[in-house]
């Protein structure tokens, strides 16, 4: 048998909790990010094989199909909130992903190559016109 | 173990390693129901304990060919899409643990945690290409952080199976400490 490989290897090592907290706050600090620079979106986003296919408001409470021509997937829209309720995939990962009304949450299917996305808001732009203040 | 024992010794044990991987991500996919995150499709990884288990009982080649077996058994019942994102994920995974457990000292927690980092990874990279966008990419923190647990997870289980298999074919001793009768 190859010793090498085994001999004494640790279970931790003396910096291995430091890389670990490295990793765990970067993936916090950019959780942190998204959330910050998220949005409750006005319309979600529907794509199929990258290209965009639908634009679906969620301020009405709607059930729609994608349509002809693309995949068999049923989604529902409540209470501005939007999550797919059928899906002809077969590992379901679209359905139990839930309900996402923020921009920074996505609902993908792999084998249907299709990915629901809550509309980023780019609030910098288009707003010149908007009052901010009146002192 | 020597895997070269004989043809059909090496056959049986890599068809017993690959039943248990196969087996294992059968019983994590019933697992992951139960998690708060399985929305994101995530799993403890179990069966990456088998192929680091044959990485070092065995050999390199072995646990790659491992790799690719259990990749086309989740083809050939999970469909292609499937199939691809586990060899996309399992490949990356196992080039950086060979890489580690061959040129390191690292412990077997962190290899487990990189290994799942590259195993996500791989998967958001395929899944971006499969999907021709990029907003996949939003599940990266949050699989980062439950790849730290996974590792966390596969690690200390990786630990306690080896030190148990050391006792058990390097000083032919049984689970209780106790030297095997000789055959």
């Amino acid at each position: 048998m190859d010793k090498g490989l085994l001999s004494d290897r640790p279970l931790l090592n003396r910096y291995d909790p430091m890389i670990i907290l490295l990793l765990l706050s970067l993936a916090l600090t950019a959780l942190l990010l998204m959330w910050h620079y998220g949005n409750f979106g006005v319309n979600a986003e529907i794509y199929y094989n990258g290209e965009l296919i639908k634009t679906v408001p969620l301020k009405t409470d709607s059930l729609s199909e994608l349509g002809e021509g693309y995949p068999n997937m049923t989604y529902m829209v409540s209470e501005g909130r939007i999550r797919v309720i059928s899906s002809d995939c077969r590992d379901k990962v679209c359905i139990r992903s839930g309900t996402i009304r923020s921009s920074y949450k996505t609902i993908v299917c792999l084998p249907n190559r299709v990915v629901i996305k809550v509309e980023q808001i780019r609030e910098n732009n288009d707003n010149d016109n908007d009052i901010d203040v009146i002192l | 173990m020597n895997p070269y024992k004989s043809r059909a010794y090496y056959a049986s044990v890599m068809g017993v390693m690959l039943a248990l991987a196969v087996a294992l991500t059968t019983i994590e996919s019933l697992i992951s129901l139960f998690l708060p995150m399985s929305g994101f499709g995530v799993r403890i990884g179990l069966s990456n304990v088998v192929i680091m288990t044959a990485a070092l009982m065995m050999n390199m080649p072995s646990a790659f060919i491992l790799t690719v077996m259990k990749s086309l058994f989740v083809a050939l019942t999970r469909g292609l899409t499937a199939g691809l994102l586990s060899l996309s994920g399992g490949i990356p995974a196992f080039l950086i643990m060979a890489l580690l457990f061959k040129r390191t000292r690292s412990s077997y927690i962190l290899i487990s945690i990189i290994s799942a980092i590259a195993h996500m990874t791989g998967q958001l990279i395929a899944s971006s290409i499969l999907l021709k966008s990029i907003f996949s990419i939003y599940y990266a923190p949050m699989l980062i952080a439950t790849s730290i647990l996974s590792g966390v997870c596969t690690g200390v289980i990786l630990n306690a199976e080896l030190k148990m298999e050391w006792r058990l074919f390097v000083h032919n001793e049984n689970a209780e400490g106790r030297p095997n009768p000789p055959q």
